[in-house]
Formats: structure tokens, sequence, C-alpha cells
């Protein structure tokens, strides 16, 4: 459980700035650990958004996660075809993140990265996040049956990536 | 919450990797600035604008693929001489209403607009903004970097974005028009093909397979001098653009059957006397498995590729009839993120005059890899090809284009040639 986590949320009426305090890193690392070649740009639009659509009803939260989401795996569509023309963009922290990672953990990062964007998604809200199947079927816009499923073959994806490794 | 060796596992990589992510300390600003850049809250879901600045870099090796080719054709036929205005003006679109101008980040740092910058409305969500720019040292070699560039940049939001620059090709009655570029954004069933005409085409029109038609949107802004057209149609069906005049004469029509552009394509891929040098799998850095295929073409020996760039890429014709005796580039191939994202899989390859039966590739970090020439068999002459792998590490992943040199050598390893590979020796 990270730090960010562990704050607590938000309710109408906060204003945006402490919402942004409290929840901004939070989405940056989702959108990170979602495989976004640029986190803090992903979550600073997700703040954005947020601001031009006004109040929300109940906890801001998920509709934050879930623009992330949503960016994220639209970014993902668009690099395969951006990278083609501009390979550059890919320039990431890699040999940082590289070199910070363990390498156990390094190995387990690199198969979550080969899983469907849907099945990662699921895996890090529920993993990450410690979501339930009903918080992030709402936040990805699916039942809580297409979760579930999603995080078991997720989670066996892995296991067979692993154990291949080992 | 434990008790699976691999959830185990899973929660301890996550958040290990989660802290390596930080926050930067303007990010508060930043979010404030993009939010006052669109005007507060939203009135329509029409404004929406991811910014990619990042996306807008054009690799050494995709630059000059594209800056040789237009090297031979790429003159001025128009007056770009207008100064550095920005002051917009109404295109002359024919859909309309035209989005607010988006904050173009780092393309208009490199290639600021020395024309009106004007904005095309493809869809109701699908915006092109079009520039002349002016010349871009950081991404084309400084011989190219003198021209002016026709730029655009596809906005959609919730895709996000994608653009970029090219030198202004030469337009005139045997060519009265060019697609600059097939952008994909946010999916790949569909695509925006943008491009460049003559002033007398007031229409343009991308006819699919079942005959369906779909009107570009077209139009111009003061300096541009030539017009920019953009239309978005299905990846598959489409079968040619039809470019019109004012009377509703076809002017010219381009094959769409095949993806179009992204590249000013001067030459046309010789329909034999290719060789094929190598294969390499599908990546996330090319449109599917493919191979590059090497040509003679008036003295310049050309390297085709079936999957970069939508099936009609070239990278760069060298002339090879003069010095240097050897020549190539470096391109990579693949794209792998294991975790953090770098190339992959970057294959070094030119051409040889005859006498060379050796070429050794100097990498940045010392040391070398040597690849044998062999004869191309193209009749009339005896210049040789060659290719090598280079070891991924050559290319770093903040890098746009390492710094290596190919020498050429007798079968006794004396050195008589050296290039530089990424750069045209034209």
């Amino acid at each position: 459980m990270t730090s960010t986590q562990a704050s607590s949320p938000l309710r109408p009426g906060d204003d945006v700035a402490g919402l942004f305090r409290a929840r901004y890193l939070e989405m940056v690392r989702l959108a990170g650990l979602l495989g976004a070649d640029d986190p803090e740009d992903i979550a600073q639009e997700a703040f954005v958004r947020l601001m031009r659509k006004g109040a929300i009803d109940g906890d801001p939260a998920p509709y934050l996660r879930a623009i992330v989401c949503n960016l994220t795996r639209n970014r993902h569509r668009h690099l395969r075809v951006v990278r083609a023309k501009t390979p550059s963009a890919i320039s990431e922290p890699s040999s940082e993140h590289a070199a910070i990672l363990r390498e156990d953990h390094a190995e387990v990062i690199a198969a979550l990265a080969k899983l469907p964007a849907r099945r990662r998604e699921a895996i890090v809200l529920r993993f990450w996040l410690d979501l339930s199947e009903r918080e992030i079927a709402a936040t990805m816009g699916v039942s809580p049956g297409t979760v579930k499923s999603s995080v078991s073959r997720g989670l066996a994806a892995l296991a067979q990536a692993l154990e291949a490794k080992a | 919450m434990k008790g699976h060796p691999i959830e185990d596992r899973l929660r301890d990589a996550l958040d290990a990797h989660a802290e390596t992510f930080s926050a930067s300390p303007d990010a508060w600003q930043r979010v404030q600035r993009k939010s006052e850049v669109r005007g507060g809250p939203r009135r329509s879901a029409r404004a929406g604008w991811v910014a990619r600045h990042s996306a807008f870099v054009i690799p050494a090796a995709a630059a000059a693929t594209v800056a040789a080719l237009a090297l031979g054709a790429t003159t001025l036929a128009h007056d770009f001489s207008a100064g550095r205005s920005n002051a917009p003006r109404p295109a002359t679109a024919t859909h309309a209403p035209v989005p607010a101008k988006p904050d173009f980040g780092k393309i208009m740092a490199t290639d600021p607009a020395i024309s009106a910058i004007f904005g095309l409305p493809v869809t109701r969500n699908i915006t092109t903004w079009n520039w002349i720019g002016q010349p871009s040292p950081e991404y084309w070699f400084p011989y190219i970097a003198t021209r002016p560039e026709a730029c655009h940049v596809v906005s959609e939001p919730g895709a996000g974005d994608s653009g970029s620059c090219w030198p202004v090709p030469t337009l005139n009655a045997a060519r009265p028009a060019v697609v600059i570029a097939s952008d994909y954004p946010g999916q790949l069933s569909s695509l925006t093909i943008s491009g460049l005409a003559e002033p007398a085409v007031t229409s343009v029109t991308e006819i699919l397979r079942d005959g369906q038609r779909i009107s570009a949107t077209i139009g111009t802004g003061r300096g541009f001098g030539l017009k920019a057209w953009s239309v978005r149609c299905p990846t598959k069906n489409g079968t040619k653009l039809v470019f019109a005049g004012a009377d509703g004469r076809v002017i010219t029509t381009l094959n769409t059957a095949a993806p179009a552009g992204p590249i000013v394509l001067d030459v046309p891929r010789p329909g034999h006397g290719g060789v094929t040098m190598f294969s390499y799998p599908a990546s996330q850095l090319t449109t599917g498995a493919g191979s590059v295929t090497a040509y003679l073409i008036d003295q310049h020996v050309a390297f085709f590729s079936s999957a970069f760039f939508r099936g009609s890429g070239t990278f760069s014709p060298f002339d090879a009839s003069g010095r240097p005796a050897v020549g190539g580039m470096a391109v990579p191939f693949g794209y792998v993120c294991a975790p953090g994202c770098r190339v992959a899989n970057i294959k070094a390859f030119g051409y040889a005059h005859g006498d060379v039966p050796k070429v050794s590739v100097r990498l940045p970090g010392g040391g070398q890899v040597v690849a044998n020439t062999y004869p191309a068999g193209w009749p009339g002459s005896d210049l040789r090809l060659w290719q090598v792998t280079l070891p991924d590490s050559v290319w770093p992943a903040n890098v746009s284009q390492p710094d290596l040199i190919a020498t050429g050598e007798t079968a006794t390893g004396l050195p008589i040639a050296q290039a530089a590979l990424g750069q045209p020796q034209m």
C-alpha cells in the first residue's frame, strides 16, 4: 500500500487544489503502472478534464482513475502509430527505472507490460489500488464478470511468464 | 493482504515500480495553465486537447529518409517571405466551425510558423492544423534545414495528437497534389490523410471501394501559398483521391488503395531489380513484419522498406556514383519494454564500392562490428551491399541518433573510405 493510496478520499465540495494534492501522485503512478510514456501528462490531463467537467456527485477519485485508464489506453494505441514516425518520442526514464527496480520486480513488471491493456488495467487496479471488482468495473466501464475474468487470466499469464523465466 | 505467491510478488513489484514515478514541483501550475488555455469549464465536448509534445520528435534516421528524397525536388514555388506571423486568418475550409487553436508545444518551438496557422475541421472531433514552418535543424540535416517545411498536426480529443513537418514539395501542373501524412489517432481502423495541393484545386474527394465518396476539408491561410487538405477515411477501403478545380474538372488523382504517405515520395519504388537485404519482425516501430530492399536508381542506392510508413516507406537514396565508397544508415526496427522502453533490433546497412569487401562500424562506447559486403548484382554495376545488427546499447533511450561511423576496408583491413551512418552522402 503506497502513501498515496492511504490518502483520505475527497468529497464533493473539496477544492480542486486539495484534490490535486491528495490524488495527483496516485494518478501519476497509476498511469505509470499502466505503461504510459508520460504519466505526468496523463495525470495532469485527468485533472484538467475534471476541472472542466465541474461538479461530480460522490467521490471524484473513480472519475479520475477512469480518465487515466482511458487516456493511457488511447495513448498506447496512438503511440503504436506515432512511433513509426517519431521514435524519439520513446525517450523514457527507462534506465533509471531499471536501475531502481530489483531484478525480480523488473521481471514481474516486464511480464505485466506484455499483458493486453484491459488485463493489465484490471491487475493494477486490483493489486496496486486494492479496488473491489465492482470498483474496477466502474473504472473500466465493464461488468464485474469481465473484471473477474480479466484478473484471473492476467494472473495466469503472469504466472506462466514468470515460471518460464525461472 | 497476502496469501498467494504470485499475488505477493505482483503487489511488491507494483509498489516498487510505483515508487519510481514522482510528481514535478510545478505540476499544479501546469494543470492550471492547461485549464486556462482551454477557457475554463467545458462548454462543449469538442474542445478537448491533449498536448503530446514528445510525439513530434522525428528521429534522424526517419528524417534522413524524407530529407534525402525530398532534396531533389524541394524548391520553393511560392513566396514564404511573409514573416513569422502567427496571426490566424480563417481558412477557406469547406467545413466549420474550427475549434480553438491548441498549444502546439515543441513542434512550434522547433518549426515556428512563417505563415498563418489554420485549422481544418475534418470531422466533428478531428481537426488538422497546418502551417509553413521555419527549417528545423533539430530534426533535419543542415542542408535540408535551410528549407521551409509544411507542418501539420492532427488533433483528436482523447486520442492525443500527432504531427510532423516535411520539406515543402514542389507542386506544379505535372504534380498538382501530394500526400504529406497519414495519421491514425486513437485507432487503426481509420486514418486521416493530409496533403498539399496547388491553389487551383478547390475540392478533394476520397473514393471508397463501395463507391462512397468522402469530401476532404481544404483550405489555406496567409503565407501558406498552397492548399492544405485532410480527409478521414477507413484504412482499408480507400481507392483514390480525386482533386478537382472550381469548374469541377478533375485536375489529378492519387491512388490510396494502399495506405498513403506520409512521406514525400519523389522516387517510385521500381518494379524490379530489388535486392532483399534482411527481414525484421513486427514491432511498435513498424506497421508489421517486413524487409529492407535495395535498388539502384540513377546511380543512387535506395533502400525501401515494406513495413515502415504503411508500406510506402523509403529510407534514403544514396548517390553511390562518387565518393565516399561506403555509405549507409542505422535504423532501429524493434522496441522493447522490460520494464523501461528502448529501441532494439538495430540494423546498420548500406552500400560499398566494388573494392570494399568489408565494412566496420565503430560503436560509440568503443569496439566495432564488421560486415562482409556482397555483390548487389545490378547490371553494369560493381556496387556491393552490407548489413549488420548492432548491439541495442548503441542507441540509448534518450538519443535520437547515435554517432556511428562506417569504414570501408580492403581485404587486409586497410581503411579506404569512411562515412557517418544515418546521414545521406549527397
